[in-house]
């Protein structure tokens, strides 16, 4: 198999997902009732959900913003990881102890129940989508830690390989030094990290909507596609209830098949 | 082929005999399941459904309705006699009672939770159910064991009225009333062993977040009930989550279904049971309340009857209840013969008649299709619906698609159940809210909370000391005279007209009424489910688990 191979598949599904909302064949919006749960056909490929929509196209429109929401939430992550781990392990002392204490902090927190706690002060006519893209936000500011510890770990033995004390001994400054020689060192790491998160959000966005926190009525989004197989019952009449998962979980295998293979070449 | 027929015959009288009745057995725990965490344990105050669930079992009236027959019965009061005039009922109670502390059940106990239900102070939504034109019915002491209920006018199924008033101990509530704390008493947190009922069973224990456990009454009045050593009520929100319990025989009995799942349900050998329609009403309620930030849009009628105009109750039925549930434009259902008002108008949707409605009051569409009131302001609102029901989160889905149509954005904000009464009942702080209400009885004395405007339970406006509108003014006159009117045919006619203006003014968008359908493993004897709330558990004191059932678990 081609080692670009997964790499080239999510940036495939990047380029679907933003083109989402143009390639779907129908309005994900619009309501056609007297076809609700219809079985896929010519017309309906991934069949209609509860209210007669097409499944297709709500999963199309769907990527759009699960995807997105994922990237975002990704990029913030690391950003904020990346620095503070960064700063931790270059500076050290008590920069270095008052960043990764606050990391414990940040890690010990039930973030479920955070989030669930956030949901219910949020304003009631908040629009879904800025309600989901919130709770993302959150769940990047509390997710920053980990990739912050590698980072830190990473930084500190970057710091002592001889090219870095060659640079301090001419006189090159701090900032300089880890911009130049040793933020660089970090990027392996990140894009690995980057790989491991990004479906977490991803999942992320799916799981609130199984606790209803997800994105609302009528947006589309991969979460309240998934929803649908909370009626498990229904599975045997509705296999094509499924559907929408079983293009889900490519998206997962990608990631997991691009990690390993990005962990074996460095 | 004669004998065979002979035998048969037999074997079928046998069966349907009123006669003939399975022996019951004692012992087991009935597992069911409550949809949200109960807000409290004190009922003179309960108004949520998973409270009153609860206390209901733990709790007992004077007369009761019997759910099968909706006829009144004698509970805690043995006999019952009326004066000539109407104005007098004379009750005399059992002898020997005890509540489940063991304290001795006296006419004191009745005179005291007479007067915490009409203490103002205590705001309990049973006090309007307990005034006629404004005025108290009085409880008089006679002696240890009789009661006297004085009322200022003939009130029309009186008896009625006692149904679900709960009867307190005195011993234990009196001090926290004189020192005004009654609303505080018997909390969520109280010991079980403080709190005391004469209901067949009593609080065990409360597991938030996961159960509440009753027990026995050892000193229950009626003799050799309950059969069941407990009632187990698993709190599990999701209805989904509920019916994977059922399924894996952790649960007895559902008191309602997803009416996607009856197929399977009878596919896996429940014994599923459709009533037929029900009373109970599932609307949209305007907040007209002084604190609604909408209150500009929602005062105008006109708007009102432009979104109802655009409802599509025949798609809510069909869709949400796949046809098991009838759509309304009334507050009061098919399911209920006597007081239902068959002419009132039922109107096909139209959306051009919704556009042609808020046309007139004013409002306008931005060239994107958007509405706008007549200070150019975009018109949106959201819709405050619980999110343990699947059910009403699908209507509130289908509603917004509808009122699309108009070019109104609408947000949905699921909320904890408790979280919504508090918003609806308490704050205010909505805009709309989805919810249901009915099923307690069939006689609109049952909800003169909800319909008079001094109501903690008139949901688009509680609590008002004056009728903000003259509509509202004559639902008042209405409903106070219909409560003193003996002649059936007149409080009929008196009700319908309630029932008209409702459906002209539409503080409520009135949607469908479900049937009755609930289920249960086939383990549970004396299972008699009714129309009327609680469907399954009403007759909890006779219920038993047969000796299978209870092994296989």
């Amino acid at each position: 198999m081609n080692r670009n191979l997964p790499i080239a598949v999510l940036a495939a599904l990047v380029v679907v997902s933003l083109a989402g909302p143009l390639l779907a064949p129908y309005n994900p919006l619009e309501q056609h009732r007297e076809i609700a749960d219809a079985a896929p056909s010519a017309l309906h490929w991934l069949g209609t959900d509860d209210y007669g929509r097409d499944v297709l196209s709500r999963f199309l429109a769907g990527a759009n913003w699960s995807v997105l929401a994922g990237v975002s939430a990704t990029a913030l992550t690391l950003v904020l990881g990346g620095l503070a781990g960064g700063i931790a392990g270059f500076n050290g002392g008590w920069v270095d102890q008052v960043l990764m204490r606050l990391g414990d902090l940040v890690l010990s927190l039930p973030w479920l129940y955070v989030l669930i706690g956030f949901r219910a002060v949020l304003p009631l006519s908040m629009k879904p989508r800025a309600a989901v893209a919130v709770m993302l936000a959150l769940i990047a500011l509390v997710s920053w830690a980990r990739p912050a510890r590698l980072v830190r770990g990473l930084v500190l033995s970057l710091s002592e390989r001889g090219y870095v004390e060659a640079a301090r001994g001419f006189g090159v400054s701090g900032f300089r030094i880890f911009l130049r020689h040793v933020l660089p060192g970090t990027w392996g790491v990140l894009a690995v990290q980057a790989l491991v998160l990004f479906p977490r959000f991803v999942l992320a966005e799916v799981t609130l909507s199984f606790l209803g926190l997800g994105v609302g009525e009528p947006e589309p989004s991969w979460g309240g596609l998934v929803l649908g197989l909370k009626q498990a019952y229904l599975l045997p009449e509705q296999w094509w209830r499924l559907l929408p998962v079983c293009l889900i979980i490519p998206l997962y295998l990608t990631c997991a098949i691009a990690v390993r293979r990005f962990r074996a070449s460095s | 082929m004669f004998v065979s027929l002979g035998y048969l015959l037999t074997a079928l009288s046998l069966v349907v005999s009123p006669g003939y009745a399975e022996r019951p057995v004692r012992g087991g725990i009935l597992h069911v399941a409550l949809r949200a965490e109960p807000k409290t344990f004190n009922p003179v105050i309960a108004i949520d459904a998973p409270s009153r669930d609860v206390l209901r079992r733990i709790h007992a009236d004077l007369i009761s309705i019997d759910r099968s027959t909706q006829k009144t019965v004698p509970a805690l009061a043995e006999t019952w006699s009326q004066s000539q005039d109407g104005t007098r009922y004379t009750l005399k109670l059992r002898r020997g009672v005890r509540f489940s502390d063991g304290t001795g059940f006296t006419a004191d106990d009745v005179v005291f939770s007479w007067a915490v239900y009409l203490d103002e102070k205590v705001h309990s939504p049973q006090r309007d159910l307990l005034m006629i034109d404004g005025q108290p019915i009085q409880c008089v002491r006679k002696d240890d064991f009789t009661v006297e209920f004085v009322l200022p006018k003939p009130y029309a199924a009186a008896e009625r009225l006692f149904d679900s008033v709960a009867m307190l101990p005195r011993h234990r509530l009196e001090p926290q009333w004189k020192a005004g704390k009654l609303r505080d008493a018997w909390t969520v947190g109280t010991s079980p062993a403080e709190i005391a009922g004469l209901g067949p069973f009593r609080l065990k224990e409360y597991r938030p977040g996961a159960a509440v456990v009753l027990e026995r009454n050892p000193y229950y009045w009626r003799p050799d009930l309950p059969y069941l050593d407990g009632i187990e009520f698993s709190l599990l929100t999701d209805e989904e989550v509920q019916l994977a319990r059922f399924v894996s025989g952790d649960l007895d009995v559902l008191n309602r279904l997803n009416m996607k799942s009856i197929s399977y349900l009878q596919g896996k050998g429940a014994a599923v049971t459709d009533l037929g329609p029900g009373l109970e009403y599932n609307f949209l309620c305007f907040n007209l309340s002084p604190r609604s930030s909408k209150l500009a849009w929602f005062n105008s009628r006109e708007f009102r009857a432009a979104l109802s105009a655009a409802t599509d109750r025949e798609a809510l039925a069909r869709i949400v209840y796949q046809g098991r549930a009838t759509p309304l434009w009334g507050n009061v259902t098919p399911g209920n013969l006597l007081w239902y008002d068959g002419r009132l108008p039922h109107p096909a949707r139209s959306v051009a008649e919704g556009r042609e409605q808020l046309r007139k009051a004013g409002f306008r569409w931005n060239p994107e299709g958007h509405l706008a009131d007549p200070k150019g302001a975009p018109v949106e609102f959201s819709i405050l619906v619980s999110s343990s029901s699947a059910e009403r989160l699908q209507m509130a889905t289908m509603l917004q698609a509808d009122y699309g149509e108009l070019g109104i954005a609408v947000t949905i904000a699921p909320l904890e159940f408790r979280a919504l009464l508090g918003r609806v009942v308490d704050t205010q702080q909505f805009d709309t809210a989805l919810l249901a209400l009915g099923g307690g009885d069939a006689d609109p004395n049952a909800e003169q909370n909800v319909w008079l405007s001094s109501g903690g339970m008139h949901l688009w406006n509680p609590n008002q000391k004056q009728p903000a509108t003259d509509w509202e003014g004559e639902i008042d006159r209405l409903m106070k005279a219909q409560m003193v009117t003996l002649d059936a045919g007149e409080r009929k006619m008196l009700y319908d007209r309630v029932q008209e203006i409702v459906a002209a003014q539409l503080p409520m968008i009135f949607l469908v009424s479900p049937s009755v359908v609930v289920a249960q493993r086939g383990n549970v004897g004396n299972f008699r489910p009714a129309l009327l709330d609680h469907f399954t558990l009403w007759n909890a004191g006779e219920l038993f688990l047969r000796r299978g059932g209870a092994e296989a678990r």
